[in-house]
């Protein structure tokens, strides 16, 4: 039981992930069990031949191509209006859409005129409420023949 | 870019396993994280941030390159089991031939793109599981969790190689 749990504990240990209880509580495991103590040095055997770390190889001229690079970039304008343009690309498009589409639609829309809204219309102001727009006032008279006379 | 240069090459190259192609990956690095630099927020340090871009861009060019992958383990050992074999048995030995530091880039690339991004950040580059878990945006459990399969699946390949014993 204590073997299964102390082998959960070999990688962390190599990885130095162990408190200093937890580190000697393992390192005693390895010294007396020989399967921990295989895969510990396996381990070790394997991170020496697979990773040795490449040596980094800095340069002056790495740094200047990158540079030449940012700065093409800054010139076309990539750079300063691209988080602009995407932050406000979509409500743009989708506010013009919107506006294209009221405009579309306003010269299709006619007024409605109710037949009970003329019967009831008292005056100029209430026939103007309905969105019948008339440069005198209609008589009543008129009003009930126009309702009279449609289908 | 000076301060970071190296560690980035590095990490490219130790990921990449080509020389050129890790400078040109470093290059372009360097120009995304200056593109993105509006959105460094500043909840994680500066190389966190740079180390999550250059992971993700290996990632990436890892995944193309393995989907070109044709060789197999199988294949790869039986080809140059002696080699392999030689190889590690010498594991201290600082004089690898050009055909012995090729034969690594090629056992390596057998690796899943995951496991191979996990194993050099942690064994090369000598991140913390704190620090690895910040660079790929996971849990902690997560990383110590594909830690242990990205070691399981190498020694598995290499079993055979290292001597009697469990692996």
């Amino acid at each position: 039981m204590d073997h299964k749990r102390l082998k959960k504990n070999l990688f962390a240990l190599y990885d130095r992930e162990l408190s200093a209880t937890e580190s000697c509580e393992v390192l005693a495991h390895i010294e007396d069990c020989l399967e921990c103590r295989q895969t510990y040095t396996n381990w070790e055997k394997i991170v020496k031949t697979f990773f040795r770390p490449p040596l980094p190889q800095t340069s002056e001229l790495f740094v200047q191509r990158v540079m030449e690079q940012v700065e093409i970039l800054s010139d076309s304008g990539w750079i300063r209006w691209r988080p602009v343009a995407i932050r406000w690309l979509a409500p743009v498009l989708g506010l013009g859409i919107a506006a294209l589409l009221l405009f579309i639609s306003l010269p299709s829309q006619e007024p409605v005129i109710s037949t009970e809204g003329l019967l009831l219309a008292n005056g100029p102001e209430r026939i103007f409420s309905q969105g019948v727009f008339l440069r005198e006032p209609p008589q009543t008279d008129d009003l009930v023949t126009i309702v009279l006379e449609e289908p | 870019m000076r301060k970071y240069q190296g560690r980035i090459l590095q990490l490219c190259a130790s990921i990449l396993s080509d020389p050129y192609e890790a400078e040109d990956a470093a290059q372009e690095i360097f120009i995304k994280a200056y593109q993105s630099l509006s959105k460094f927020r500043g909840t994680s340090s500066f190389s966190t941030w740079l180390y999550r871009i250059a992971t993700n861009h290996c990632r990436d060019l890892l995944r193309k390159k393995s989907r070109r992958r044709t060789e197999s383990w199988e294949a790869l050992v039986e080809k140059e089991g002696d080699q392999l074999m030689r190889v590690i048995s010498a594991p201290h030995d600082p004089t690898l031939t050009q055909e012995d530091t090729d034969l690594i880039k090629r056992v390596l690339s057998c690796l899943s793109p995951e496991y191979r991004m996990i194993l050099t950040l942690r064994e090369i580059q000598g991140l913390s599981y704190q620090e690895i878990a910040a660079v790929m945006h996971c849990s902690l459990d997560s990383v110590k969790a594909r830690l242990r399969r990205a070691r399981q699946d190498l020694k598995e390949k290499l079993r055979h190689f290292l001597g009697s014993g469990n692996v």
